[in-house]
């Protein structure tokens, strides 16, 4: 047999921890193979890129910013990175056009990052030296991209129920303003970040503002480029749809949440240079003024193997749009382009979607009747 | 469940590991000179092995302490125990390696079983060492073939393909002591499609594994004679339970290994399949000095082995390469800055398939699955062409 308890060694006392037993510290002979060690090189993987959602008070089930917190989860770590279900980033950059991903500071994580953890989590997961211990990392509970230029509050806190573990509720809040503004960016601050699992913000009954995933801040984006603005008008509502999940550790209290929206503001753009939202869905579309497509915000009926959105324009060139590897409809993201594309009238909008094969130890959240859908923002030319 | 499964296996390679520096040599076990590392196991439950003294998870029974090292010993004569690889004293046969409890106990009241050398407590007499087998010890094959541990921790099954047309499959518990096959049931599948969009497959063709008549294993006479051959025996243990498949590929007849044959021939095939690890260690990173050529030509090797492999059959030896290639794709694409925009994402992405792709092979090809094995050979050869190419250097 080659090598699969070397890979697995560890996982005993890992378990063990799990189950929560007392486990008293003895001559530690732990078959380490890894070279790589929590406090030098395994916690600051975890600290920038997993960090905003696997932290103590965070919204995910683990904290993997301790030691004592992550060592227990290191085969549940492989199995994720290996099968590529964490981080929960989808986009296929060979083939496909560059996209922003929250500024930058959220991304995909390298090969070598990658290697480093499944090192780690096979190679007897070694904490390292003491004197390298990291310090404690607390959640954030402030706005990531600084102060927005207008904070708008839930006018309350919303419950949800002890009984309750998901509940989406859409919440409307007045935006006060008395002339119309633009808006370039907008985002969310939870009020109890352990339980917002995910949001949107929109104009009632105009574009969405932003689709926000723990993790990423969308304002942190260069969202809608210099020179390109959402319009929102005096005495405009917001509504605010928020997803909530529960901590399993809180799946029997009821848990109050008054979560945040800031807007970031910029000048008034030239004409035809407000976005708009185009919708299209699986059967393609075909637009009929020339755009230039910003952004892409598929919203997912389901998993899929494979998600491709590109454009045919009259002349029969192929205009790659987004590309994302094995998406999840948990994770609805808005996807900007890094460079915008511009498109001529009478171009076709089409989707190749690929539907993943079922897994039993991964079921999917119940498939939304609309099917699958992609709302592009777009400007004039 | 997973635990179980985890601990079971660890134990044996737990074990590979942390004697493997001390295989050398140093046999003298006495007083001050080295003992084997203290695990704690549980009395009930001895395929859980932890590092730290606790509860058992499956009985909450406290764990007891015990000192595990590898040895080398005869696969029929089991109370040989030697240092180091070598031939039976007592039939010839090769020795194979085993795990060991090692405790201390005196001449005169077996009974004893210390955890350190020392004298007895009532007769004063010194205290002489003692090994015995543990659990999942050995995975070696007793008869010339292949050999994998079932999902349930508790079966170990070899195939083997003793003359053309003929599969054997013969069943062992956690010690390696044969099982009677009565009650059994399976089939050995020899064609199948697979369909990658549903992760499933179809069986075209199948024949009946059937108990021998001394019960000893199961038989299939397979439609076709042919080899290299390529089997998934198909295994129900209990008639409740979950079918687990174990994908068996044959390139020769495989022999019954004899004392005499031992002593001076050749290896079958398939016993040349190291089953407990050699002290190898894991592909450390790629050299920082070596060149760029140096890595992909190493990164094209690596890859021709794994294929080699792959054609023989020998999928549990497969890791070795794949970590290698991985460890070589990964120095590549660290020095990627040299590269024109577009191709560094092509590297990186390739990189990326590699690294997962090497450790998919890794797990696969412990696991004897067939299937998933071939998805994951086949991204890592996708990869390191890709990677190649990338570099503009598709040779």
């Amino acid at each position: 047999m080659g090598r699969l308890a070397r890979l697995l060694i560890g996982v005993a006392a890992t378990m063990a921890l799990a189950a929560g037993m007392a486990t008293v510290p003895t001559e530690a002979h732990k078959p380490i193979t890894s070279q790589y060690t929590y406090n030098e090189h395994v916690f600051p993987i975890f600290r920038d890129q997993c960090g905003a959602c696997h932290v103590d008070g965070g919204v995910a089930p683990m904290s993997l910013l301790t030691y004592k917190d992550a060592r227990p989860w290191a085969e549940s770590i492989r199995e994720e990175l290996m099968g590529e279900r964490m981080p929960p980033h989808y986009v296929d950059n060979a083939g496909g056009p560059a996209i922003i991903i929250n500024g930058g500071t959220s991304r995909p994580l390298t090969a070598r990052e990658i290697d480093t953890i499944i090192v780690w989590a096979t190679g007897g997961t070694p904490e390292g030296d003491a004197a390298k211990r990291p310090a404690p990392v607390a959640t954030r509970l402030d706005w990531p991209a600084g102060r927005p230029n207008l904070i708008l509050r839930m006018s309350a806190a919303y419950v949800v129920a002890a009984g309750r573990q998901e509940d989406t509720h859409e919440f409307e809040i007045a935006t006060g303003l008395t002339q119309t503004r633009f808006v370039r960016a907008a985002d969310v601050l939870p009020g109890t970040p352990s339980m917002v699992r995910d949001a949107t913000i929109a104009i009632e009954n105009g574009p969405v503002l932003a689709a926000w995933v723990p993790g990423d801040s969308s304002a942190l984006l260069p969202g809608a480029p210099a020179g390109t603005a959402y319009r929102l008008d005096a005495g405009a509502k917001l509504l605010l749809r928020i997803h909530y999940k529960k901590s399993w550790r809180d799946e029997r209290t009821a848990r109050a949440d008054r979560t945040s929206v800031g807007l970031y503001f910029t000048e008034a753009p030239a004409p035809g240079r407000t976005i708009q939202p185009v919708s299209v869905d699986q059967a393609g579309r075909v637009v009929s003024n020339a755009i230039t497509v910003l952004a892409i915000r598929p919203q997912l009926d389901r998993p899929y193997a494979s998600v491709d959105v590109h454009a045919r324009t009259p002349a029969g060139l192929r205009v790659p749009l987004l590309q994302l590897r094995a998406p999840r409809p948990e994770w609805p993201r808005r996807y900007w382009l890094e460079r915008p594309a511009d498109l001529p009238a009478g171009s076709r909008i089409e989707i190749t979607a690929l539907p993943a094969p079922p897994d039993p130890d991964r079921p999917a959240p119940p498939a939304s009747s609309t099917g699958l859908m992609i709302s592009l923002d777009a400007v004039q030319p | 469940m997973l635990f179980v499964r985890v601990a079971l296996a660890t134990v044996l390679f737990t074990l590979s590991i942390l004697t493997a520096p001390m295989a050398a040599p140093q046999r003298q076990i006495r007083g001050d000179i080295e003992l084997p590392p203290v695990s704690w196991t549980c009395p009930m439950h001895p395929e859980v092995v932890d590092d730290n003294a606790g509860a058992c998870p499956i009985c909450k029974m406290a764990l007891v302490p015990v000192r595990l090292e590898l040895d080398w010993s005869c696969p029929v004569h089991t109370s040989i125990f030697e240092a180091q690889e070598g031939r039976c004293p007592i039939c010839r046969r090769a020795l194979v390696q085993v795990t060991a409890a090692v405790t201390w106990t005196c001449p005169d009241h077996p009974e004893v079983n210390e955890l350190n050398p020392g004298r007895h407590a009532i007769d004063g007499r010194e205290l002489v060492i003692k090994r015995e087998r543990r659990p999942h010890g050995d995975h070696n094959p007793r008869h010339g073939g292949l050999f994998f541990m079932a999902a349930d921790n508790t079966h170990h099954l070899e195939g083997t393909y003793p003359r053309p047309g003929v599969f054997r499959v013969f069943l062992y518990d956690e010690f390696t002591r044969p099982l009677p096959v009565r009650g059994i049931s399976g089939r050995a599948v020899t064609r199948e499609s697979f369909d990658p969009a549903t992760h499933g497959s179809r069986e075209l063709e199948a024949f009946a594994l059937q108990p021998s008549s001394d019960g000893k294993y199961l038989e299939a006479r397979l439609g076709s004679a042919t080899l290299p051959v390529e089997v998934a025996a198909k295994v129900k243990f209990d008639a409740k339970g979950p079918e687990q498949r174990f994908d068996f590929s044959f390139r020769a007849v495989t022999t019954e290994p004899t004392p005499a044959a031992a002593n001076g021939g050749q290896p079958s095939t398939a016993a040349s399949m190291p089953m407990a690890p050699a002290a190898q260690p894991l592909p450390g990173p790629a050299a920082t000095s070596a060149t760029t050529a140096a890595l992909l030509n190493d990164l094209s090797a690596q890859g021709d082995r794994v294929g080699a492999l792959f054609q023989k059959g020998t999928y549990a030896d497969m890791y070795f390469p794949a970590l290698a290639a991985k460890e070589a794709a990964l120095a590549l694409g660290e020095r990627a800055s040299q590269l024109r925009q577009t191709q560094r994402a092509d590297v990186a992405d390739a990189v990326r398939r590699i690294v997962l792709a090497a450790w998919l092979v890794d797990l696969y090809g412990d696991l004897g699955n067939k299937p998933k094995l071939t998805e994951a050979y086949q991204a890592l050869a996708t990869g390191i062409s890709d990677l190649k190419k990338a570099y503009g250097t598709a040779r």
